[in-house]
């Protein structure tokens, strides 16, 4: 009999953060500028330079923390993560190694294995390092302007056991860093990166197994894709008696498989030790307060709103808040209903999908949907034709009101012209009816059916369904 | 004399002086140390002027922005006379330094310079001139190309304590660009007949019969002027060196990472890779004195051994503070004899962060000196006790005929 076993997965987030300037200089951080245009002597690490801490970044990671349930430690430190790499002038890096600035939080998340806590184990900021660039006809180059730029490294505890449990946690991450404002996190510009670290132990067993951290993971697709694959991998390595060894393992899009990039990692002695150019980071109560104070709605307070006030099911207010463009559209949109209920079904039904990119990009405005949703409130229009209308909306910038004049999409609500309507259908229709009244449910379904092909989708469906249901039993 | 130099251009010089001069002659105001002219050591960065640091890894270097403290001499009319050779980054090779000697010399009226374990107070006993290692932080580090950043201030070395205040407080103060630095307050001063003065005994062992008797009466010449004289202990004032030695190199290893030959320095030809370049670029360009202080930085480091040696070194200097600053509660000044090339007595207050002044000898000029080492932040009162030894020790003996 085959064995069962279990995925263990733990994570490390790199968020961008979108200070004005680098974390330990004045350099602007500007993304796409001509290479080594945002740098000077201290971001490239001229000699006799010196760090100074841009204190905006101990504001933003006292953020993220207060944000992800962490403690928020009152004196932190600085320590340099020493490495021979030419993305760094300096032959290291500024990190956080003993004293982060946040330890112990958790985000709840859910996700289609269920509900969830993930423990995050710390968040500590660093300065990002620089780009190589590989020409091949001028070799190895360095680009300069990414040296410097503020990063948060959030760590989460080994607690996930599948990709989507990873997915809906870093879902809930990236947006609560933009609810916040601390980051643009976009995946695909590198402003929000993950690394994984993945091993396999059999169901039951208390130890972790040996472990790969997969890199250059760039969307939530390859990450989910990396993540199949290697556990895959690794279980077929341990069925098949190979010996595992803890690697970095890298992340090919194409040919969506990891590869190894080097063994590691007790191996790499990074010699971190405190950095005596900085001083010790003292935080106290008063600043942490006023950031509490500050700190805008989060993603798992509108959620618990919507579901109170509003009447939304724990999914639905999920999904609306999963983006603070969609959260905030529907804010403004609530306003203007009856039914938040109707108004979330179509935004997660039709609205969602048109939107052109991760973030709820959309076209109509909320007070053009809110006129829509009003119209199906009040019976103007039916379900059927909403679709149409948000559809011609979203083409061609018309309100709903426009189309429906234009189109003639408002719903039949007259039994005057839908009776006369419905008798000929019902003679057009005598195999149907039969079974129907043969006990057959089901065949009601058809009969709408085409009572609604022959009005394009303008009949009031219920009234339709009443007066069939009247006729039929006679 | 400019072959004390290792870079003068007296063109430059000139230039300086003559535009010093207009400004003195169209009546504006002119800077606390106008016309002064200053030495640097070559660790210190000076825009459009070589900075070396006695390296061959940086022998084309010319940093694109000045020191900190060059910005302040030259914003207060002084004259940068040139740059001064340094031991290959403060730990290759020893060298004669002539930071001292340019002064003697009249090659320029001030020398700046690196003080990491003693060496500007060293260098100003062995040149029978007056030494200055501040209170860390008191001088920004901003573009000074240190071997230790945890244990290095910038010294000042002079022919006179007038000179010395005046420089010291023209470039000392908070830099925004040096986060380790602060705006000192004086402490409040008190009369020479007030200053208690406190030898630690560990000092006194095993000295020589002429240094014996140097500090004998260097003693009873600060008593004639008031201060009151006990002798101390520091018991872990032993250790010094010891844990010197392993943090200078630690903070050294880390500090040297950046000579790669990447964006600047000393660079190779022919590399097969990135490892390649940096380690062919290394191996050139660096000596085997260096490499062997990184080599021995690096293994206090790793992971191995770093609580063993690191760790242990940094709690034995809380230790050495502790006890330093419990007996300032008792005593303005720990005073101790100086001798070239025995850092025992000078490291102490780099590695407290306390204030020393160095002392020219009254007995034998060049071969050792004295050493008054104050509170924190108390440059002040050591300058007070400085110039009433300069006055009315030092100058009254001189007047009267080096002998008795
Ligand atoms: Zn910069």
């Amino acid at each position: 009999m085959s064995k069962e076993y279990e995925t263990v997965i733990g994570l490390e987030v790199h968020v961008e953060l979108k200070t004005k300037s680098k974390i330990f200089c004045s350099c602007e951080v500007d993304f796409g500028g001509e290479p080594n245009t945002h740098c000077c002597p201290i971001c490239i690490g001229l000699p006799g330079t010196l760090p100074t801490l841009n204190e905006k970044v101990v504001e933003y990671a006292i953020k993220a923390g207060v944000s992800t349930n962490c403690e928020i430690t009152r004196r932190g430190k600085q320590d340099r993560k020493n490495y021979f790499y030419p993305d760094s002038g300096k032959a290291y890096q500024i990190s956080q190694n003993e004293l982060p600035i946040c330890h112990g939080g958790y985000l709840d998340i859910e996700s289609e294995d269920g509900q969830k806590r993930i423990g995050i184990t710390r968040i500590h900021i660093e300065e990002d390092a620089g780009k190589l660039v590989h020409d091949p006809e001028l070799g190895t180059l360095i680009d300069y302007n990414r040296g410097g730029v503020p990063l948060i490294e959030i760590v989460s505890e080994p607690d996930f056991r599948s990709e989507h449990e990873v997915k809906a946690y870093l879902q809930k991450l990236r947006t609560i860093m933009i609810y916040i404002d601390v980051s643009d996190a976009k995946m695909n510009e590198g402003s929000f990166r993950c690394d994984v670290n993945l091993s396999i132990r059999e169901k039951g067993e208390e130890k972790f197994g040996v472990r790969a951290e997969i890199k250059n993971l760039n969307s939530f697709n390859s990450i989910m894709r990396a993540i199949e694959y290697e556990r895959k991998r690794q279980i077929k390595a341990i069925e098949s008696g190979e010996t595992l060894v803890q690697e970095t393992r890298g992340y090919d899009d194409e040919k969506r498989i990891t590869y190894s990039m080097r063994e590691k990692e007790d191996a790499t002695d990074y010699r971190y030790f405190p950095d005596p150019d900085l001083m010790p980071i003292v935080i106290d109560e008063d600043t942490i307060e006023k950031i509490i104070k500050n700190l805008p709605e989060l993603p798992d307070t509108r959620k618990r709103m919507y579901m109170d006030k509003y009447g939304l099911s724990a999914y639905d207010a999920e999904q609306i808040v999963s983006s603070k463009k969609s959260a905030d559209y529907f804010q403004e949109c609530v306003e203007l209903v009856k039914s938040p209920k109707i108004l979330a079904n179509i935004l997660i039904g039709e609205i969602f999908g048109l939107s052109t990119s991760d973030e709820f990009d959309i076209e109509i405005s909320p007070q053009d949907l809110g006129e829509l949703v009003r119209f199906l409130e009040d019976g103007t229009i039916n379900n059927n034709s909403a679709k149409q209308i948000i559809k011609l909306m979203n083409e061609t910038q018309k309100t709903a009101k426009e189309i429906i004049k234009e189109k003639n999409l408002e719903q039949i609500n007259s039994r005057e012209i839908l009776e006369p309507l419905i008798n000929g259908i019902i003679s057009q229709s005598q195999k149907a009816v039969e079974e129907y009244q043969a006990g057959k449910e089901k065949a009601l379904q058809s009969i709408i059916g085409k009572i609604m092909k022959e009005t394009k989708g303008r009949a009031n469906p219920e009234m339709s369904k009443t007066i069939l249901e009247e006729k039929l039993k006679k | 004399m400019d072959k004390l130099y290792k870079t003068i251009d007296r063109e430059k010089i000139k230039q300086r002086e003559k535009v010093l001069q207009l400004k003195k002659e169209n009546g504006e105001t002119l800077g606390n140390l106008f016309g002064m002219r200053i030495a640097l050591e070559d660790s210190i960065s000076t825009k459009e002027m070589l900075t070396s640091v006695g390296a061959k890894m940086l022998e084309n270097y010319i940093p694109p922005f000045d020191a900190t403290i060059v910005e302040k001499v030259l914003d207060e009319d002084a004259i940068v006379t040139g740059k001064i050779d340094i031991r290959e980054f403060g730990v290759g090779k020893k060298i004669d330094s002539n930071l001292g000697r340019v002064l003697k010399e009249d090659g320029a009226d001030v020398s700046i310079g690196g003080d990491t374990s003693g060496e500007i107070r060293i260098e100003a006993v062995e040149s029978g001139l007056y030494g200055l290692k501040p209170t860390y932080g008191s001088i920004s580090r901003y573009g000074v190309i240190g071997s230790a950043p945890s244990l290095e201030q910038v010294g000042i070395i002079s022919k006179d304590v007038e000179t010395m205040k005046k420089v010291f407080y023209t470039i000392s103060g908070k830099d925004k660009k040096d986060s380790t630095t602060f705006n000192r307050k004086d402490i409040e001063l008190k009369g020479i007949d007030k200053i208690k003065i406190g030898v630690p005994k560990e000092y006194l062992k095993d000295l020589d019969e002429a240094l014996q008797k140097e500090m004998d009466k260097t003693l009873e010449e600060f008593k004639k002027l008031g201060c009151s004289i006990d002798y101390i202990t520091i018991p872990s004032a032993k250790y010094a060196s010891s844990i010197y030695n392993i943090l200078q190199a630690a903070e050294f290893s880390s500090d040297m990472g950046k000579f790669d030959g990447v964006f600047y320095g000393y660079r190779t030809k022919g590399h097969l890779d990135n490892e390649d370049f940096f380690k062919q670029n290394r191996t050139k360009g660096l000596s085997i004195d260096v490499k062997k202080k990184i080599m021995f930085g690096n293994f206090v480091l790793s992971k191995d051994n770093y609580e063993d040696y690191y760790e242990k070194s940094q709690k034995i200097r809380t230790l050495i503070k502790d006890e330093v600053n419990k007996r300032f509660e008792q005593y303005d000044i720990i005073l101790s004899p100086i001798v070239g090339e025995d850092i025992n007595y000078t490291v102490i207050a780099n590695i407290v962060g306390t204030p020393e002044i160095s002392l020219p000898s009254i007995y034998e000029k060049e071969k050792f000196g004295i050493g008054i080492m104050g509170k924190s932040s108390n440059e002040e009162l050591l300058f007070k006790l400085a110039l009433n030894y300069e006055e009315k020790i030092l100058n009254s003996k001189e007047e009267g005929g080096k002998d008795e």
